[in-house]
């Protein structure tokens, strides 16, 4: 999917504009404080006020454009499918454990990017969550999880 | 005051020279090089990555070692610059231009020897530059209140959306977005929460590695995903390693030019280490007899820009260690470590912490030859990772970057906003948002609200507090330039654009 810079700026300045109407709106609900000591709903309200000026500007800057602004590239099939990978896979992570979920996201990576074959993709997946684990669990000692399901 | 510095540094090198402390330090300067070596990673990514071990350590050996990753990254970013025409980091950008182009004319050994002399040159005399001036400069800024705290910041944020920045609109509008990811969380004074969505986790605010390493990252590796095809890795030959008498002499005087712009340029909030490397070249070339050859393999413009880039590390560590303001995000990371361990950086640092301090400085040292020694002989060995091709090397990266983040705080909620900001990040680098900007100021956020409203507080409300102290009025004037100059410049390009669209 590609569009122009022109447009992206459009849809990102939108969004900004959004988060600040957002921030402003939350801010008023907070105590704002008094001269002396600002509360804490003054900052965030200075700032969604100034993000939506920001916004707008820029919005008014892209809309000002040349129309046949450069294209860009968005988005790839294998982007969308690891994404949900690394989605599924906080999901799991603590459920499964970490070497069959690693040798799953692994596996699962391999498979989308690369050409090597299914049963290849599966030892580099197993390798892969077995080093991980030996390195930084057992030799490092950071605290990886081994799962609920299997007790 | 030299034969004091001289002494704490002695003490340093006490801290340092334990096995433990070298074996932290050595794998903290290998960890750098092989992270810089791989495309994607950056010094950010490598140091979240070995931050939960660091939980474990005391203090002075987290940083040894964090901070020899830093560093380190520094050294290796070249390699992938020279031999592959990819930047490891965005400090070797520059380095591609003639780095690359004598590697394909036969010269690679040169180049790659030339780039870990001018790193060493670079990183041994900004060394010398933060032992020298972070001690003086902490003295002053013990008398500093929180009026002219927020005063300093707000110039530090003011410099990074003015210096380096392609698009100050953009710039700003990320600083923006930035403080106001630093407002969710409990609200200090108060108790308040804010932004929390009722998820307690966001109680103490958004963590920084998740964030940092999604912005940096994963959006990194999302970019790479679109051009994913082999790239040709050019290996140099160990007899062709050594470079001539004549590449040495052509080299020396860049790479101390390259240290000086290097040294300055450290102390600047943004991407210093970026443009320092710009600025380097840019004088190579103009003080060349050849300016024509600069692009086509001149070993002046390796030499110059690698020497430049390794000195900011030094001069850059002193704004966060000094004054609690971190320069870099990957600085920002160190900063984070040091807060882990319950050290809050800032003037009273090296006179409390002098263990950290002076032991940080002598293991850059040592660290710096270690790395000479690691980046010379086994350069070959380190050319061979960028042999796996990119689609093995994606998924391992990924797999890295999980265990960094899931280890710090041991939840799977961090892996989601690692994803989260891994898009956010994607898209705005895709319509040229710098991401650097947003992390600084997520990371100063806190401290310039806490700033703020304690000057306030003090002061009953009047906003001149700002302009009483003749620090804070110094910071206040150079911000009231910067603005003034920045205007000119902006009214000055839209009177010429007027001028050329009426022609």
């Amino acid at each position: 999917m590609g569009i122009t810079d022109r447009k992206g700026d459009l849809i990102i300045s939108g969004a900004l504009c959004a988060i600040g109407i957002f921030v402003v709106t939350k801010a008023r609900a907070m105590p704002y404080g008094e001269a002396t000591v600002p509360g804490p709903g003054f900052l965030p309200m200075i700032l969604g006020v100034l993000l939506i000026g920001i916004s707008v500007i820029l919005g008014i800057k892209a809309f000002l454009s040349k129309k046949n602004t450069a294209r860009v590239q968005l988005g790839h099939r294998s982007m969308v499918s690891i994404l949900v990978a690394l989605v599924l896979l906080a999901g799991l992570l603590e459920r499964a454990g970490f070497l069959p979920v690693m040798t799953l996201f692994v596996f699962l990576s391999l498979k989308t990017l690369s050409s090597l074959k299914v049963w290849k993709c599966f030892l580099w997946g197993l390798a892969a969550a077995f080093a991980g684990y030996g390195f930084f669990g057992l030799l490092l000692g950071i605290p990886l999880p081994s799962g609920t399901w299997w007790y | 005051m030299i034969m004091s510095s001289l002494e704490h540094l002695l003490g340093g090198f006490l801290i340092v020279l334990t096995p433990l402390n070298l074996l932290y330090c050595f794998l903290g300067c290998l960890w750098g090089t092989i992270i810089g070596v791989l495309p994607g990673i950056g010094p950010l990514g490598g140091m979240a990555l070995l931050l939960p071990l660091t939980f474990k350590l005391d203090p002075a050996s987290s940083i040894i070692m964090l901070a020899g990753i830093f560093y380190g990254t520094m050294y290796g970013g070249s390699t992938t610059s020279i031999l592959l025409n990819i930047p490891g980091e965005a400090a070797s950008i520059v380095t591609c231009l003639d780095g690359y182009r004598m590697a394909r004319n036969g010269r690679a050994g040169p180049a790659l020897v030339v780039s870990a002399l001018g790193s060493f040159v670079g990183g041994t005399l900004s060394i010398i530059a933060l032992m020298f001036f972070a001690p003086p400069l902490a003295q002053v800024m013990l008398k500093v209140g929180p009026a002219e705290e927020f005063s300093l910041m707000i110039l530090a944020l003011l410099v990074v959306s003015f210096v380096g920045s392609s698009n100050v609109l953009k710039t700003v509008a990320m600083i923006i977005l930035g403080l106001m990811i630093a407002t969710v969380g409990m609200d200090p004074l108060t108790g308040h929460l804010r932004f929390t969505f009722g998820y307690l986790g966001f109680a103490s605010g958004i963590d920084f590695v998740p964030m940092a390493i999604g912005l940096f990252g994963i959006s990194e590796i999302l970019i790479n995903f679109e051009n994913i095809a082999s790239m040709e890795v050019i290996k140099p030959s160990f007899r062709t390693l050594l470079p001539r008498w004549e590449d040495l002499k052509a080299s020396w005087g860049s790479m101390f030019r390259g240290a000086g712009i290097g040294i300055l340029f450290g102390f600047l909030p943004g991407a210093s280490h970026i443009i320092s490397t710009f600025v380097s070249y840019a004088l190579e070339k103009k003080i060349s007899k050849h300016p024509e050859e600069f692009g086509s393999g001149k070993i002046e413009g390796v030499a110059g820009p690698e020497s430049a880039n390794n000195a900011t590390t030094g001069t850059s560590l002193v704004p966060m260690l000094v004054l609690g303001i971190p320069p870099l995000p990957a600085t920002a990371l160190l900063m984070s470590a040091l807060i882990i361990h319950g050290i809050t950086p800032g003037p009273q640092l090296v006179q409390e912490h002098p263990d950290i301090f002076w032991g940080l400085i002598a293991s850059m040292y040592v660290g710096n030859i270690m790395l000479l020694i690691l980046n010379l002989p086994l350069v070959g060995m380190f050319v061979n990772f960028l042999r796996i091709p990119y689609a093995y090397l994606a998924p391992s990266i990924l797999t890295l970057m999980i265990i960094g983040v899931y280890g710090v705080n041991t939840n799977t909620a961090d892996i989601l906003l690692m994803v989260f900001f891994g898009i956010a990040g994607y898209l705005l680098r895709k319509f040229r948002f710098d991401m650097a900007p947003l992390i600084l100021a997520a990371v100063l956020g806190d401290k310039m609200e806490m700033s703020f409203r304690r000057a306030l507080t003090i002061s009953e409300g009047s906003l001149l507090i700002f302009f009483k102290s003749s620090v804070s009025k110094i910071f206040l004037v150079a911000v009231i330039l910067i603005l003034i100059l920045q205007g000119m410049a902006w009214f000055m390009g839209f009177r010429r654009r007027m001028a050329e669209e009426a022609e």
